[in-house]
């Protein structure tokens, strides 16, 4: 759904399920203005299938997000950056 | 343009722009290469090429992405020529083969949302760097760093739609991956 596409009575874009998607996206990743986003959070109230695909993509972001992103940087490697872009000692 | 910064202004910038970065950009690079030392000389390479080239950035602008772009492209024009990575998939033909419908539909059927967050192990973990490298790179890019479309656009040389599509293939890909460890450990 794009922003020039409407919703239909259903809340269901015109332009079917690929444009769901599309929007979907946008709402998971903060792509969406508040107007997209309460369109969709309207729409998967009665879209079963959306609603399903919404929470899922939503449960995979968090999982990713708390599982493999919190490697640390090893104190040698900035320690060694440090060292070899510090200004030589001053004369 | 370049900036004519002087030495102690370069090491504010690296200091105060760039350092607190290092533990993304780790991570970046230990999803990348799979590898901590190998982890550790790609991020070194990018601060050492960030601090030559500081000249090229603005003070004050989006750092994050200036380097997440130096990095990746460190990583695939010195750092893969050097591993003995198999060559890359032919793009297109990936692209094309998940472009069909078939995969959303048995998806929908086979994973759920309380399926996702009973996995406590390394499955998730698993699956991402089971990857193609250029459908892992978005999914790290956008999923565990928060970079907008039109950031991951930049750091990646190429157009926004081409950043959705990839993503939501990825995704897809991703979501497979995850289905064939539930049906493994008996939850669907």
């Amino acid at each position: 759904m794009n922003n020039n596409s409407r919703a239909n009575e259903n809340g269901m874009s015109e332009n079917g399920p690929e444009d769901c998607m599309k929007l979907l996206s946008k709402v998971l990743d903060n792509e969406a203005n508040d107007d997209l986003k309460d369109q969709f959070l309207e729409h998967i109230k009665i879209c079963m299938p959306c609603y399903q695909r919404y929470h899922l993509d939503m449960a995979i972001k968090q999982l990713l997000k708390t599982k493999c992103g919190n490697k640390k940087a090893p104190a040698d490697l900035i320690q060694s950056i440090r060292t070899q872009t510090s200004p030589p000692p001053a004369q | 343009m370049e900036k004519n910064y002087t030495i102690a202004e370069k090491h504010e910038i690296f200091n105060s722009e760039f350092l607190p970065f290092i533990g993304p950009m780790y991570n970046f690079a230990y999803r990348l290469t799979l590898n901590e030392d190998d982890s550790k000389d790609l991020v070194q390479d990018t601060y050492l090429k960030a601090f030559r080239f500081i000249g090229s950035f603005e003070k004050g602008t989006n750092a994050k992405a200036w380097l997440f772009r130096i990095l990746k492209n460190s990583f695939i024009n010195d750092f893969r020529k050097k591993s003995k990575e198999p060559p890359k998939l032919d793009y297109q033909e990936v692209e094309t083969y998940y472009n069909s419908d078939d995969v959303d539909e048995k998806l929908t059927i086979d994973l759920r949302a309380e399926t996702v967050q009973d996995m406590i192990g390394d499955e998730i973990s698993n699956a991402l760097n089971a990857l193609d490298i250029d459908f892992r790179t978005v999914i790290i890019l956008c999923d565990l760093e928060g970079f907008k479309y039109d950031e991951m656009a930049k750091i990646l040389d190429v157009p926004i739609g081409t950043v959705r599509s990839r993503l939501h293939r990825a995704r897809n890909l991703l979501k497979e991956k995850l289905a064939d460890y539930a049906r493994n450990m008996g939850y669907t």
